[in-house]
């Protein structure tokens, strides 16, 4: 399969591109990696006329602020992000969420930005529609979603696995719309929910940094991958875990947990992080019951060959295990 | 006492490597003539549906467009896997007023880009009526079934959709079963797989001054060539099939392709060189994929666990055309009665027609499935009579020179050692049972042991049916061997240099191999049936041979001595006891050319195998010789499950073989790393997706082949029962697809030993493991 025809534009700063963005409307896409883009342009799913790169824009090196916040420019490798000495210790979650994502190639293109705004996926939409699953879904402007034709929406689900990451570490996204159009919000107002649409950036907007928080950031953590294979694929589910553990080193003080690739967003459990303060992590039945408490909460959709029972059975078990590790004396090393 | 040997038998590295490792190697799609189309094709959207009108006008219009064809534009003349007078050629290249599953072929057009060939798929209009289509064969063997094609006229049974059947057996299976003292029926089914290559399919066809050139992803030129004649209108000779180096096969790419064909109609239609590259994705859901097959089984057993009698169904849902499916269901009864002694034995086996993709060979061709079902079934017969699962093979393994019912024997037979070498080697007598469901270190991990054995053919009878090979001598002593033989990953080039460099002593650096191309090489079997390092391999040995018989003979005459007398090494021959008595081979040649009114030495070698045996056998009946060199082998698995997941990984494989000789240790070792690869693909992760005849998964990101992450250890035995001896023909026996079956078993064996759960059904995904465990649970409870 070949790429479709296309204008390449490469503009030398963010705010250019943003301007650039705005200029050509909807016959625009952004692309910095272009790991997720040019598998649907060649599936002809996406059909920008215009690619806008980010490749000409300079980047920063990742940074820690005066109150201990770590700065990383969106346009940073997964690669990098996964070897970065300065994020492994100051945000190692991300670092290890960057580590899981396909296969180290890619995680050499793709950028961290460009895996916040993955387009959500499914095996019927994800295909070239050339001779088979030739009717529109909803996300090709039709009226059917194949998984569930009698609904009245897209059951695609969004699967990164460094957004739940972002998400459990409570991280502000900032974005520049052009010149005095900047503005940062936290990580969880990046997504809709709705995976016919799931980012709330506007057409002009681009991901300029991230900042992680201390407060979660150096915290205990567990991250854990759910898939067949241990490389090249997107997660069955995803787990992020990050606890703030009082001076005792048992009681918690605060809990986070985020779970991608079980709906058109990242979601956090939020019954079972609330019921995890004060509590004692040391004991079983404690992070039994918010594991339980979060396979309730969050019921994630049968995608790309995995049941929804199964899923919902193994985010159970993940939950229990992220916990479990990061409530654990030292960090788990293989995930 | 002959000298040990120098090629044969050693690691020696592959001759085509340094080519492909610095890309110098050509494959189909590095041929670019000047003023190249590219062809794209028009494929069915329905499972089932009758063409009522194809308009191309507005496609031909389009400006870049230079031939757009139809099957009104073709001889309509069918090819088919299997062109026999019972299974005549059943397929058209192009579809002929009905479609029978999507991606089937309608139209093909010829463009100056591929931007423009696109546009102009678009711009063909046809108008379908859409009918009745069926895709699960039980389903489709229904008397009120939508019908694919009528059944086989020799069929009797009243059902439907039969593309063929295959019924055999000896002795008295009911009289069989009632002499048991253990009887024990279950039922296995196993997916869909594809095989994976990583070349996608291409193909170049260049029609010039009456000859259409062309350059293809095969397994072997001389069947393409056959093909393309016959469905072209062509005599063989106006077809010539050029050497391409080919990106893996695995029985994916032995019949005619519509592509094929239509780049080279194409061709003689525009008078240019028309060029087609197949995608990932039509590949993965329009292309020839393996059988899925059902499999009923029926055995007793004698209290010492010797089988009496068997009784087997087999059901293989055979896609839209005859393919290989009706050979599959032939090739299952050989995969039963080749490892085991079955006294009564009632086999019968149906293809049937659905409107799923056509089938074709896929490593094992039939082996996985059927090894899976009896492999299964003997260790549930052992733990029901108390035996352990190597006691029970051992009970029943053929022994060397036992005969088989089909009139082939099984010679050197080396089953036995291969077992308990490779049941010793995991140590699997002792650790069987001994920790089900047992946590070894605490945790959800759950690891068992498991064994399976299988055996496999090398070499039969199919078109061309034998290999000739060419041996030259160089006037600087150097070689040139023609073969017909494809190199398609396999190590075929090399092995050939080898037994060449072995019989005339000449280093493999200076003998160069021209293979792969129906004008100006002999013909070949092509490496589809296992027979490459049997057949070819000793046409190129008998070449060699001719060429020491004039390379003697000069010396002889020229050094004035016997030629008993005289020692082959380093392109050199001296007389034995008088190493200054020497000539070279340079020298040699001089003299021939000199003293034989120019005979430059050229040695020419042909090999057949079952040479007093008209042909192959039935495929209705199984009557009739198959082959004669079966390779065995004893595979065992250790896998780990996660019992709160239901993640299953196989964790390590040991592989005892009986390949005869191994002519190439390095390949053979290659060979059961990849076999033991894509078992384990086969076991837990691979499986193509099918909807009502559609593809949910066409690409490599949801087709999930195992990674690096994923692959075993992987251990392997030799079990050496033949001999490589320089002058005298060999009889080795296959390596390249015998090692994938056992090892499935063995793994299905290994997850029961696990966590005492058995599954029927392949894959053994995280969901059915959960599910079954969930069920042993309470069932336990139950018994409780």
């Amino acid at each position: 399969m070949h790429l479709p025809r296309f204008t390449y534009v490469r503009p030398g700063s963010r705010d250019e591109a943003a301007g650039l963005l705005d200029t050509f409307g909807k016959a625009a896409v952004l692309v910095a990696g272009g790991t997720d883009l040019f598998p649907r342009m060649k599936y002809r799913i996406s059909t920008p006329e215009y690619l806008v790169s980010l490749s000409g824009v300079t980047r920063f090196l990742p940074a820690l602020d005066e109150d201990g916040a770590l700065r990383i420019d969106a346009l940073m490798s997964l690669g990098d992000l996964s070897r970065s000495p300065i994020v492994r210790t100051h945000a190692p979650l991300v670092s290890q969420a960057a580590t899981c994502v396909a296969s180290g190639q890619i995680r050499n293109a793709a950028t961290l930005g460009g895996n916040l705004c993955l387009e959500c996926r499914c095996l019927y939409y994800n295909q070239s529609h050339t001779f088979q699953f030739v009717e529109p879904c909803f996300k090709l402007g039709g009226d059917l979603c194949y998984f569930a034709p009698k609904g009245n929406r897209c059951w695609a689900i969004f699967a990164s696995d460094v957004a739940p990451a972002l998400l459990s570490l409570d991280t502000v996204i900032c974005v520049t719309g052009g010149p005095g159009k900047q503005r940062r919000f936290p990580v969880a107002e990046l997504y809709t929910g709705d995976a016919l649409s799931p980012l709330t950036l506007l057409p002009s907007e681009i991901i300029t940094e991230i900042i992680v928080p201390s407060a979660f950031g150096t915290g205990r953590h567990s991250f854990r991958k759910f898939s067949r294979r241990k490389g090249y694929e997107f997660a069955g589910l995803s787990v992020a875990v990050a606890l703030q553990v009082a001076d005792d080193g048992r009681t918690c003080r605060d809990a986070r947990i985020a779970v991608g690739s079980v709906a058109g967003g990242p979601v956090r459990a939020a019954a079972a992080e609330a019921g995890l303060p004060g509590q004692d992590l040391s004991n079983s039945e404690t992070v039994r019951s918010a594991a339980a408490t979060a396979a309730q909460e969050i019921r994630p959709i049968a995608h790309h060959g995995y049941q929804a029972a199964h899923l919902r059975h193994c985010l159970e078990v993940e939950v229990l295990r992220a916990l479990t590790e990061a409530a654990g004396p030292a960090p788990l090393a293989d995930v | 006492m002959s000298d040990p040997l120098k090629y044969v038998g050693q690691p020696i590295a592959r001759v085509d490597g340094p080519a492909k490792v610095t890309g110098k190697a050509r494959f189909t799609v590095d041929v670019q003539p000047p003023g190249t189309l590219v062809c794209r094709i028009l494929r069915s959207p329905h499972p089932h549906a009758r063409i009522l009108g194809i308009d191309i006008s507005a496609a031909q219009k389009l400006p870049g467009v230079k031939a757009v064809v139809t099957a009104d534009d073709t001889l309509k003349i069918k090819h088919g896997f299997v062109e026999t007078p019972r299974y005549p050629a059943d397929q058209y290249p192009l579809a002929v007023g009905v479609v029978r599953h999507v991606g089937e072929e309608i139209a093909a057009v010829a463009a100056v880009d591929e931007h423009t060939a696109e546009a102009a798929l678009k711009l063909i209009k046809v108008e379908y009526e859409i009918l009745p289509a069926v895709f699960d064969p039980e389903e489709a063997m229904k008397a009120d079934a939508p019908e694919v094609h009528p059944s086989h006229p020799k069929v009797t049974e009243p059902f439907r959709n039969i593309a063929g059947k295959t019924e055999t057996g000896w002795g008295d299976v009911d009289q069989g079963l009632a002499e048991s003292d253990y009887v024990r029926t279950d039922r296995f089914e196993s997916h869909l797989r594809t095989h994976g290559y990583l070349e996608p399919q291409a193909t170049v066809a260049s029609w010039e001054d009456g000859k259409l050139n062309v350059w293809t992803s095969s397994m072997g030129p001389f069947i393409k060539r056959k093909k393309l004649a016959q469905t072209l209108g062509l005599p063989l000779s106006a077809v010539r099939v050029h050497k391409s180096y080919v990106g893996g096969a695995f029985g994916g790419k032995i019949d005619l392709f519509s592509h094929e064909f239509c780049a080279a109609l194409l061709s003689m239609k525009t008078g240019r060189p028309v060029k087609v590259v197949v995608s990932r994705e039509e590949i993965f859901a329009a292309y020839r994929h393996g059988q899925p097959l059902i499999v009923e089984l029926t055995t007793g057993v004698k209290k010492d666990g010797s089988i009496v009698a068997q009784r087997i169904r087999t059901i293989n849902n055979c896609g839209a055309y005859k393919g290989s499916g009706v050979v599959v269901i032939f090739l299952s009864w050989g995969f039963a009665m080749a490892t085991y002694r079955i006294p009564n034995m009632a086999y019968e086996g149906f293809a049937v027609y659905t409107n799923n993709t056509v089938r074709c060979p896929q490593r094992g061709h039939g082996a996985p499935q059927m090894r899976f079902a009896i492999e299964s079934q003997m260790d549930m017969i052992a733990e029901e009579i108390g035996l352990d699962p190597v006691a029970i093979r051992l009970v029943n393994a053929r022994l060397p020179d036992e005969q088989l019912p089909n009139g082939d024997n099984v010679h050197n037979c080396g089953l036995v050692e291969c077992i308990e070498k490779a049941a010793e080697r995991i140590n699997l007598r002792e650790r069987y049972g001994s920790s089900r469901n047992k946590a070894a270190e605490g945790g959800s991990l759950r690891r068992g042991v498991g064994i399976g054995v299988s055996a496999y053919f090398g070499g039969s009878l199919i078109y061309p049916n034998s290999s000739s090979v060419i041996v030259k001598l160089n006037d600087d002593g150097s070689l040139i061997i023609l073969t017909g033989s494809l190199d398609i990953g396999q190590g075929a080039e090399t092995i050939l240099t080898q037994i060449v460099a072995e019989e005339l002593q000449v280093p493999i650096s200076q003998i160069s191999i021209m293979a792969a191309d129906t004008e100006t090489t002999p013909v070949d079997i092509g490496v589809w049936i296992s027979g490459n390092a049997y057949v070819t391999g000793n046409a190129a040995r008998e070449a060699a041979m001719a060429v020491r018989h004039k390379i003697l003979e000069i010396a002889a005459q020229e050094l004035e001595t016997e030629t008993c007398q005289l020692v082959l090494s380093e392109k050199a021959v001296s007389v034995t006891g008088a190493p200054e008595r020497r000539m070279s081979y340079a020298e040699i040649y001089e003299a021939s050319v000199r003293s034989r009114r120019g005979d430059p030495i050229i040695g020419e070698g042909h090999w057949r195998t079952m040479r007093d045996v008209p042909t192959h056998p039935s495929l209705a009946t199984a009557k009739g010789r198959w082959t004669e060199n079966y390779a065995f082998d004893a595979q065992a698995a250790e896998v780990e499950v996660d019992i709160e997941t239901g993640k299953a990984r196989l964790v390590r494989a040991v592989t005892a073989h009986d390949c005869g000789f191994p002519i190439n240790p390095l390949n053979v070792d290659g060979q059961i790393d990849g076999q033991v690869s894509m078992a384990l693909g086969h076991a837990f992760l691979e499986e193509v997706m099918m909807e009502n005849g559609r593809t949910l998964n066409p690409s490599w990101l949801e087709y999930r082949m195992p990674t690096i992450g994923e692959m075993a250890l992987s251990e392997s035995i030799d079990v050496i029962t033949e001999s490589y001896v320089v002058g005298q023909p060999y009889r080795t026996k296959e390596v390249g697809e015998g090692y994938v079956s056992a090892i499935l078993a063995a793994i299905a064996n290994a997850l029961y030993d696990a966590v005492g759960v058995r599954l029927y059904t392949t894959p053994f995904t995280p969901e059915r493991i959960l599910k079954a465990l969930k069920e042993k649970a309470q069932a336990d409870s139950g018994n409780a």
